[in-house]
């Protein structure tokens, strides 16, 4: 016997669960009379459990890679500005070294030729200019810290604070004494550094003078 | 999920590749799952694969966003299929030559099967005997029957993505699961 075409679809339709109340009694009372339409529907529903569990697909390894080495090249120009939108912090570090760098350069100076700058808390230091030299003479006390830039020193009275000569030398003749921490600078790098730590002192000085 | 989808989407657009990596990420299983389901060998599904979503990056400019995102990149994907099937020989799936083609890749799998606990080859021989049935099917009954099972997709996504009607897509789906069932009348679940 040849089944009406209607249950066929009826079990389309229960299997994706968009058939009708009534589609539903009538498919069921005629699979219950009908053993062929029976075996079918049972059949049909393996069919779309074997693909259902039918799920372990995946994508070979190194999938992703293999496509991104097949992309057209990204402009460098989005590259370098999702860099930086990534990364604002390290932008902002960024951009302030390169402003600071120029300005710390160019008072760093590098040659001997510019001039001798003293700072002696306004202790009566000796300046020779022909042999680019500060002295300080014998019996002369600078009551804090000894600054000299562009030139060498040479220390024969007393220091109370530290010594700091930047691109030059410093000696300290038997009779002289320095009672801080004495220091050469003569690198760049040394500088900024020197920069840096005095930058934070006077921050530090500022604060603790808030405090006062 | 949607969210960062859309997001990622307006990244790429600004030609930004490592958002873009993410959606492969995201899809790259679907994708492959469709484009094996419709050709049935590993090495072209993972090729076709690839050019969907390099295709998906190049005209992403093109891609709609009141749409989902996915129904765009598997239309794309069973468009590169289909295409790939056209142009094979007309006898592609007729049995002889898929038997021919499958003799070599059983082998391969032999090594790998007698790893697997009994139940597990079970499944795996279930998988492989299913997936070769599906690739007799016509090219436009596997696409729906692909997506029908890829996961939840709704027959509008179905028709959305293929571009047909919803009621031919129910037809596609009852007429390929009816051709499969006659075929698979041998196997008990």
């Amino acid at each position: 016997m040849k089944c009406d075409k209607k249950y066929s679809s009826y079990m389309h339709k229960w299997i994706d669960e968009s058939i009708e109340p009534l589609e539903k009694i009538d498919l069921l009372q005629h699979i219950k009379a009908c053993s062929n339409c029976h075996k079918q529907f049972e059949e049909l529903k393996n069919v779309d459990r074997m693909l259902v569990s039918h799920h372990s697909i995946k994508a070979p390894n190194g999938f992703t890679s293999k496509v991104m080495e097949r992309l057209p090249r990204e402009k460098s120009t989005s590259k370098l500005r999702r860099w930086f939108k990534h990364h604002p912090l390290l932008t902002a570090a960024v951009v302030f070294l390169i402003l600071m760098s120029g300005s710390i350069y160019s008072e760093w100076g590098g040659n001997k030729d510019n001039p001798i700058s003293v700072t002696a808390n306004g202790a009566q230091v000796k300046i020779d200019e022909q042999s680019k030299r500060v002295i300080v003479p014998e019996g002369e006390t600078v009551k804090g810290d000894l600054v000299v830039r562009n030139g060498d020193v040479e220390i024969a009275g007393m220091v109370e604070g530290n010594v700091t000569v930047i691109n030059g030398k410093h000696y300290l003749a038997s009779a002289g004494h320095v009672a801080g921490e004495s220091e050469e600078i003569h690198q760049v790098t040394e500088w900024v550094w020197y920069r840096l730590k005095e930058g934070f002192m006077s921050i530090k000085n500022w604060f603790v003078s808030d405090h006062d | 999920m949607d969210i960062t989808v859309k997001r990622l989407v307006r990244l790429v657009k600004k030609g930004d590749q490592k958002a873009f990596e993410e959606l492969v990420e995201i899809y790259k299983d679907k994708v492959y799952h469709i484009v094996y389901r419709m050709l049935g060998n590993v090495h072209e599904a993972e090729d076709i694969a690839q050019d969907a979503f390099v295709r998906a990056y190049i005209h992403i400019e093109k891609y709609n966003e009141a749409h989902k995102f996915s129904t765009w990149l598997y239309r794309i994907a069973t468009n590169l299929t289909i295409d790939r099937i056209r142009k094979k020989k007309p006898d592609y799936y007729l049995d002889a030559e898929v038997s021919g083609g499958e003799g070599l890749t059983l082998y391969s799998q032999v090594a790998v099967a007698e790893q697997l606990p009994e139940e597990k080859v079970e499944t795996f021989e279930l998988q492989e005997r299913i997936q070769s049935e599906i690739l007799q099917l016509p090219p436009k009954y596997r696409s729906a029957i692909a997506l029908k099972y890829l996961e939840e997709l709704s027959l509008k996504e179905i028709s959305d993505i293929l571009q047909i009607p919803v009621s031919t897509v129910k037809t596609r789906i009852h007429r390929g699961r009816e051709a499969l069932r006659k075929r698979l009348k041998d196997l008990d679940g």
